[in-house]
């Protein structure tokens, strides 16, 4: 059976929530200032009891001071719903689990399976190019040959970190038994035996890269420093923006994250296949 | 505080300590990665022979070098490794160790596990790419073995504070000083490297002085890295509403990045027992790497030297320093490491 489940970042998603998923995502992946508050995760986890659904929290990489504010809501939930799914995405954070918070379960977060999403990948690796190209820069004139990926490479840009036995067997030891993936627009290859980890895909949503400098206000021209230092003007909860180039398909971004978006989903035989036993949904971009 | 340089030919050694460098490293790209993966992606997130060593007779003679002098090198593994690339890592981590290198800068965890369980004898650091944003995870890596983690470039000095006081007396730790400030967050960035067109690359290819420059790629039509290339953004409020179109904008914002700079931080740096402090750019020219090399040291002479100096005074001080080693008229704190050494460090 395929467990779906919806990913919303704030109390507002609520209103996605519709009949036919049975597990809750609450939280963000990208910044520790989107950690939600206590108050907000008691009321997610209210709904979630009043719905009958199961719940996840979704936490992002952290400095030292997230870390703590996180602590806050782990100390919290460790004894009010102990059993808790945390998607974890920084490996401080894994490391305070399991010595601090043994009852609660962690999960692999998207941000550490280390898939290879760069959008232009699938064009690469599907169309085969065999034009050569010219061009000049400066004095000098460059002449491209294009070289056939050769077959035995056809899965290399598809695959993910959970792949290798050694990273799973270090998974059990840290109490994993699930990791995150994104839809990858070049297709995904999972080689994962049966019932050794359990993997939930990421959909229509994947991410792309992150960042700290974030120029976060698109509606303000751009300012020396950036956002490290200024006061963080929580744009990312007023815009999003649609970037074009023409060797991509269009990118999203929103506050310090790029995604692009994969509306195809493998079909359920593939998803079987590759250990897939959940699909989390975002029904807007998850930041 | 030790400098750490980049090199990437076995001439470019004697200069760079000669320059003030206490420790080296480099890449190394075996013609058997090369035959199979091409350029394809990286082995150590720096592409071609400009940036890298590709004979191990080579790379041996420059460790003998640097180890005269008593220098150790470290060597970049830190790309992120599928399981059919693992048996030959494994051969290359083989020669690297007979090279006499002194260690391994790494960023995937999956290498980290496995280099125990081969039995690896050096030191193992922890690269940018493994995302150690917290005490927390500086510990983690060190309980997996390695001794040293390099902290994310995008951390403030304050971050690094808070992760130094809870960390560094178990586990060393070695910060950005010098050029490359990524847009993105390292680790976590997969945007596809690939092959740019560098003339570096493109000259170690082709013979000198041709006006005609061959190469061969997978991907003829290559761009660039996703963070240089330049977008049309159209923005919109959470209704959907468009509310402004703007050309050819990068889509998150960038400074000169050859030309990012922290030194204004080493007197924080110094209280909080950084162990060491990297200067990117493995494959710039030696004169470059030379410059580079002298003004950090020469920052951190200025630490030792003048003790009664006040923080004020060395970061002004840093600041005239950047300005005349590179010829700008003012430091404009664009490309700046760690701007909060400046600035109060802001955020709801």
């Amino acid at each position: 059976m395929i467990e779906k489940a919806i990913f919303i970042t704030g109390l507002k998603g609520l209103k996605y929530v519709t009949r036919g998923f049975n597990r809750l995502y609450f939280g963000n992946e990208f910044c520790e200032k989107r950690i939600p508050k206590l108050e907000e995760l008691k009321k997610a986890l209210r709904y979630c009891r009043k719905h009958k659904l199961l719940f996840s929290l979704v936490t992002p990489y952290v400095t030292d001071k997230g870390l703590s504010r996180l602590s806050k809501l782990l100390d919290w939930l460790v004894n009010a719903r102990p059993g808790t799914e945390v998607i974890v995405n920084d490996y401080g954070l894994l490391n305070l689990i399991n010595k601090k918070y043994i009852l609660i379960k962690p999960v692999l977060g998207r941000l550490l399976t280390k898939q290879k999403r760069d959008p232009r990948i699938a064009d690469l690796i599907n169309t085969q190019p065999e034009k050569h190209t010219f061009f000049k820069k400066g004095n000098e004139y460059y002449i491209v040959f294009s070289k056939k990926i050769p077959q035995e490479l056809s899965g290399y840009f598809r695959e993910a970190n959970i792949n290798l036995p050694v990273i799973r067997s270090f998974l059990k030891k840290y109490r994993i038994d699930r990791a995150e993936v994104d839809n990858l627009l070049q297709g995904i290859k999972l080689d994962i035996p049966e019932n050794d980890l359990f993997v939930s895909l990421y959909f229509p949503y994947g991410y792309i890269t992150t960042t700290r400098l974030c120029s976060a206000n698109p509606m303000r021209k751009e300012e020396k420093f950036a956002c490290r230092i200024s006061s963080c003007e929580r744009s990312c909860l007023r815009y999003m923006e649609k970037l074009k180039n023409k060797y991509m398909p269009v990118l999203y971004k929103k506050g310090n994250t790029l995604f692009f978006k994969n509306t195809r989903i493998p079909s359920r035989k593939k998803l079987i296949a590759a250990g897939i036993n959940r699909i989390v949904y975002q029904p807007k971009i998850p930041l | 505080m030790k400098i750490l340089s980049a090199f990437s030919k076995k001439d470019e050694v004697l200069p760079l300590i000669d320059a003030g460098a206490d420790e080296l490293y480099c890449g190394i790209v075996p013609y058997a990665w090369e035959a199979k993966y091409s350029v394809f992606d990286t082995l150590n997130r720096r592409e071609g022979y400009g940036a890298n060593f590709s004979s191990f007779n080579d790379l041996s003679a420059a460790v003998r070098s640097a180890h005269n002098r008593e220098v150790p090198v470290f060597i970049t593994m830190n790309g992120l490794y599928t399981p059919g690339q693992y048996p030959l890592i494994r051969r290359i981590i083989h020669s690297i160790e007979l090279s006499g290198a002194d260690g391994l800068i790494i960023a995937d965890i999956g290498l980290l596990l496995s280099l125990r369980k081969w039995g690896f004898r050096g030191q193992v650091h922890m690269g940018t790419g493994g995302t150690t944003f917290n005490s927390q995870t500086a510990l983690f890596y060190k309980q997996l073995g390695a001794c040293r983690i390099i902290l994310d470039r995008q951390l403030t000095v304050g971050e690094i504070k808070d992760i130094a006081r809870r960390s560094a007396a178990k586990v060393d730790l070695e910060v950005f000083i010098l050029n490359t400030l990524c847009s993105n967050v390292d680790g976590f960035c997969t945007f596809y490297h690939g092959l740019p067109v560098a003339s570096s690359q493109v000259n170690a290819l082709n013979r000198k002085n041709m006006k005609v420059r061959f190469f061969k790629s997978y991907d003829p039509d290559y761009q660039g890295h996703g963070c240089s290339l330049n977008f049309s953004k159209e923005v919109f409020d959470l209704n959907g509403k468009k509310l402004k179109s703007v050309a050819l904008k990068k889509a998150f914002l960038q400074g000169d990045i050859h030309k990012s700079c922290g030194v204004c931080a080493l007197f924080d740096f110094n209280k909080m027992k950084i162990k060491a402090l990297k200067i990117v750019e493995r494959g710039a020219p030696l004169e470059s790497k030379l410059r580079d090399t002298r003004f950090v040291r020469q920052a951190v002479d200025v630490l030792k030297k003048k003790r009664s100096l006040s923080r004020g005074d060395f970061i002004s001080a840093m600041r005239s320093l950047y300005c005349q080693t590179y010829g700008f008229k003012a430091c404009s704190g664009f490309s700046c490491y760690y701007p909060s050494v400046f600035a109060k460090e802001g955020g709801k």
